[in-house]
């Protein structure tokens, strides 16, 4: 059965300025796949994430989206962005977790209406979802960072996604946390069918969970099997080296 | 009460009210987004509007609204092209602000005391046609605030996940600094140029110290800047003290209580033992 292909990168050409990042490269995600984009910091992990969310343009290139070309597509209800920087936001900021998602939620509405009963309830699915119930009205700055990272995921939940970007979700979390996080994108991965790309320098947690690894090498994308990772038999200098294998 | 038998303090009250109201509104999302200087800013702008105003003969408060609106779209410019260094354009701005409200002030002797009067306030001075102006530029405040809430919300939790989700961010934020510039022309007749910012910066933070959701921390910089204004209003009328002074002191008393009792409270919690 031919699987959905919801992004296709097609021989795409990126530098900023006279960096060159990437070079026809090309990658395609399909629907329900668990993503990881893994590589030591400066590889150009995060840019390939923006290229993927349009926040950044090829010079060279085409990018799909849900079969659409980037320059055209609009239904960005359908793509969740969790950024690096969500993670560090301002703790004093005073609003409970059931304002913040809910903010979230009315972003698509106009500016005169007003949150529906619906709508409310879309925020309690989302809550539910990633095990936050109970403290809605609790000030987000009294979460712990995992907790609050949970929030983060909420948030682009409540959009009823289809797409989930997750720019180093686990920076700054304890490991009991990051387990946690993880169970719950495992959770949302496979009983949600949600896909999932996350970018990661944590190889070891990120392994056991994904279906599908990419590192940016030589300004290629390359793919590997996390089960050859799993297993031991990853045969790629590159990834041999990067992954310090021996 | 005599306070209220004299039109002129009747027109500074229903003043104070309308300030004490849109200060805060517009004070909670400034400091939330680090933007408290902005305020300062345009305060200066305004004095140049207020001297161009009194030099024309033209109605200051008018004149300092239209400068206001003039200076934020100049901030708003400035801060595209100094991205990275947004205080800059504040700082660039105020500069701008003062150095022509210091040539104008210069050019239009004889007009001092009235200066000096937008400086730091007058209880006497609100005339039937400034109450008009703020009256409607209050009511524009508060709709736009009510109608902008949530996306103004948003922007100052999480900018970059506003613009990914659609909210037209840079719309926005140019209409807030807008409805700020407007806020500070018509405040200042109350607490004076000098001290606006500080009545929208100093409610909002007492609220934030004892609010248990964005909501509530809203409505409480809202009753403690009018708590301040009115009380302090009250007090320079006694006491014949500058208005936009008492009322500052009156919110930074309001403030340091504030703090205070939560830390008593705070204290007493740690050393209770149960029994």
């Amino acid at each position: 059965m031919q699987r959905e292909k919801v992004i296709e990168i097609k021989d795409i050409t990126f530098s900023y300025g006279r960096k060159t990042i990437l070079e026809n490269a090309s990658l395609t995600v399909y629907r329900s796949d668990f993503l990881a984009v893994v590589g030591p910091n400066g590889s150009g992990k995060s840019t390939l994430i923006k290229l993927m969310l349009g926040l950044l343009r090829p010079q060279r290139g085409k990018i799909f989206i849900l079969n659409k070309p980037m320059e055209y597509f609009n239904q960005w209800k359908k793509v969740g962005y969790l950024s690096q920087r969500a993670a560090f936001f301002n703790s004093h900021f005073p609003a409970t977790v059931r304002e913040v998602v809910g903010a979230q939620a009315s972003a698509h509405l106009g500016f005169l209406k007003r949150m529906r009963p619906k709508d409310w309830r879309k925020v309690e699915k989302a809550l539910d979802m990633v095990g936050l119930s109970e403290l809605s009205n609790y000030m987000v700055g009294r979460l712990s960072g995992g907790q609050q990272q949970k929030v983060m995921l909420a948030r682009m939940l409540v959009a009823e996604p289809e797409l989930l970007f997750l720019d180093e979700p686990m920076v700054g979390l304890d490991p009991e946390s990051q387990e946690s996080l993880y169970m719950l994108l495992e959770k949302l991965h496979q009983e949600h069918g949600l896909t999932i790309i996350m970018v990661t320098h944590d190889i070891s947690g990120t392994v056991k969970r994904v279906n599908r690894m990419v590192c940016i090498h030589q300004n290629k994308i390359l793919e590997h099997d996390p089960q050859l990772y799993r297993d031991k038999k990853i045969t790629h200098s590159y990834i041999t080296q990067f992954y310090h294998l021996h | 009460m005599e306070i209220l038998e004299y039109q002129f303090m009747q027109r500074a009250l229903t003043a104070g009210i309308i300030v004490g109201i849109i200060c805060p509104l517009i004070g909670i999302f400034l400091v939330l987004r680090r933007l408290s200087l902005i305020g300062d800013t345009l305060s200066h702008i305004s004095l140049a509007g207020v001297a161009a105003g009194l030099a024309a003969g033209i109605n200051a408060t008018l004149t300092a609204v239209v400068f206001a609106l003039g200076g934020s779209l100049v901030i708003e410019y400035l801060r595209r092209h100094y991205s990275k260094y947004a205080e800059l354009a504040t700082a660039i701005t105020m500069s701008g602000g003062m150095g022509l409200a210091v040539i104008l002030i210069s050019l239009g002797r004889g007009n001092t005391a009235s200066v000096l009067s937008y400086l730091f306030g007058s209880v006497a001075s609100v005339t039937k046609t400034d109450l008009f102006i703020m009256a409607a530029v209050g009511l524009i405040v508060m709709v736009s605030i009510i109608a902008l809430y949530r996306p103004l919300f948003f922007i100052a939790f999480d900018e970059e996940g506003a613009r990914i989700a659609g909210i037209p961010v840079n719309k926005i934020n140019l209409y807030f600094t807008l409805l700020t510039a407007i806020t500070v022309a018509v405040s200042m007749r109350i607490v004076g140029i000098l001290l606006v910012s500080s009545l929208m910066i100093i409610p909002a933070a007492a609220s934030m110290q004892i609010a248990k959701s964005f909501k509530t921390s809203v409505y409480i910089s809202v009753a403690a800047a009018l708590i301040s204004v009115i009380s302090g209003l009250v007090l320079s009328f006694y006491f014949s003290l500058a208005p936009g002074g008492t009322i500052i002191m009156f919110s930074l008393f309001m403030l340091l209580l504030i703090i205070s009792l939560k830390k008593l409270s705070a204290a007493r919690k740690a050393n209770f033992v149960p029994k």
